[in-house]
């Protein structure tokens, strides 16, 4: 499938991502450059393969040449564009949700993370030149 | 000239006779016989048994398989036609499970392949290479779990009458042609492809007139059409029983079943030519949407909130659910391919392969269907 080439083989992470998901299913993973569908409907399984599964690389300039994009699909295109829009328009909608890097602009959210790290810092700064403060004026009157 | 058994015993096969074959093919055949069919099948669950086990006249279910697949011609479902890839496959499973010796030097079976070493298939055993052949045995397994079951489609057969295998076998046929030359330009219900099927058809396998059109195709006629577009399910999911499946406990599927003329069926919302019986989502070949696809990339969608998770319904594919999960279709051959089963037998399993080479491998086989458009 398709949905396969474009999610799990374009980066070695998604390799990785992939190798995980099916782990749980007692499967490996094999990224092969294309698959011999008329050599494979007749041949026989080794045990090896029994517990394979192969997903072919998108970026095979023999079989492609470009880049995935939602024309390539015929069936789930709209799932596709769907998802894609789902992912850049999430949101934090629990409490827990705060910490959570949406997909969208990635930057606005690791500025405010550092913003707020830097209002933290900025915060227990202030908090230790009070109570250093505190400390030294009871000293100071002892 | 005398042969002796040599200690060798000989496997249980009653269902091996010619005369009790042509039987249960052609009639008339008793009640007996519909117990020997349906023990042999159970005793069968394990497969390279059930591969041997062919009830189907050969000559039909050879014409079967090439009236659902036409293309495929150097691989047909059943051994008649032994070709050399197969034998060159044959091969190969041998030398990939030399390995495979017991201690005492006695060849062991082939584990997962469930191909007994060294032992030759027989050019009338279903071809364990050509997932194909599934349709055959779908076919096989429905008349004898559920057409000749009382329980079953009893409006349409009467209480007592049941057609024969070979009947039930052309009927799919002929429904299998007659939907391929259908206009397929405008989609249309499944119910009314049906109807029009039963109305310009002589079906052998229901013999009286006056039968309830709707109530055949709602129930015998559906579940025939699910085992030709090759998606059989479980035989207590099929539409045309009664009352009752043999070997289950029916008490809490009753209250469903009482009701279930009034439901509507997918008979009444899925069309044909489509591909909403297998859960695919309509073409887009016309739809004009254009975007690039960087961002599905499953490294970057572990990144943020959602992740990935497999899942055995095709309908489910690339969609989110509430837990926030992208569900990605994976052929569970335990689902995926799930034959028509007696009560309490284990899940159906591909002959050879248990788990998929490639995902969607299951789908696959539509391509080359020719009903697959």
């Amino acid at each position: 499938m398709d949905s396969y080439s474009v999610l799990f083989s374009r980066s070695l992470g998604s390799e990785a991502v992939a190798r995980k998901l099916f782990e749980q299913q007692n499967m490996r993973v094999d990224f092969v450059i294309s698959f011999n569908f008329i050599k494979d409907s007749v041949r026989a399984p080794t045990p090896a393969d029994e517990d394979k599964i192969r997903i072919m690389k998108w970026y095979d300039p023999g079989v492609r040449g470009e880049g995935p994009l939602l024309g390539h699909f015929e069936y789930y295109r709209p799932h596709l564009a769907l998802l894609m829009k789902q992912m850049s328009e999430w949101k934090p909608q629990r409490r827990g949700d705060l910490l959570q890097v949406g997909y969208n602009d990635r930057f606005t959210y690791y500025s405010t993370i550092f913003g707020v790290s830097i209002a933290v810092l900025g915060l227990a700064g202030v908090i230790s030149t009070i109570i250093g403060t505190v400390v030294a004026w009871l000293a100071l009157n002892k | 000239m005398e042969i002796g058994s040599q200690g060798i015993d000989p496997p249980d096969r009653s269902w091996l006779d010619p005369r009790y074959l042509y039987r249960i093919n052609y009639g008339p055949a008793s009640r007996d016989d519909v117990e020997v069919a349906y023990a042999a099948l159970k005793a069968a669950d394990h497969l390279p048994e059930r591969g041997r086990l062919t009830l189907l006249d050969r000559r039909i279910a050879h014409e079967f398989s090439k009236t659902v697949f036409p293309a495929e011609h150097e691989k047909w479902a059943i051994c008649i036609d032994w070709t050399l890839e197969n034998e060159e496959a044959q091969g190969q499973v041998l030398e990939a499970y030399q390995h495979l010796t017991s201690p005492h030097g006695r060849r062991v079976g082939i584990g997962h392949s469930k191909i007994e070493f060294g032992r030759r298939l027989s050019p009338f055993e279903l071809n364990p290479f050509a997932a194909e052949s599934e349709v055959i045995r779908a076919c096989e397994e429905f008349c004898v779990n559920c057409v000749w079951d009382n329980k079953y489609a009893s409006a349409i057969f009467g209480d007592n009458a049941r057609p024969p295998m070979a009947a039930v076998a052309t009927d799919m046929m002929n429904m299998v042609t007659f939907l391929s030359r259908m206009p397929h330009e405008t989609p249309r219900l499944i119910l009314e492809c049906l109807r029009d099927f039963l109305s310009s058809n002589r079906l052998y396998s229901i013999a009286g007139q006056g039968i309830n059109a709707d109530v055949a195709c709602r129930g015998f006629l559906w579940d025939m059409f699910m085992i030709v577009v090759c998606c059989p399910r479980n035989y207590r999911e099929l539409e045309g029983w009664d009352r009752s499946v043999r070997g289950i406990n029916w008490q809490p599927y009753a209250p469903f079943h009482e009701f279930r003329d009034t439901i509507p069926r997918a008979t009444d919302y899925y069309h044909f030519p489509g591909g909403e019986v297998l859960g695919l989502p309509a073409s887009s070949h016309e739809n004009k949407m254009a975007g690039y696809l960087d961002g599905m990339n499953a490294d970057y969608i572990h990144s943020g909130p959602y992740r990935l998770h497999l899942t055995n319904q095709l309908r489910e594919h690339l969609t989110l659910d509430d837990n926030r999960r992208i569900r990605l279709y994976w052929d569970d051959p335990r689902l995926s391919r799930r034959l028509l089963r007696p009560a309490g037998a284990k899940p159906g399993r591909s002959i050879l392969r248990t788990k998929p080479a490639i995902p969607g491998d299951s789908i696959s086989l539509y391509s080359e269907h020719v009903l697959g458009r």
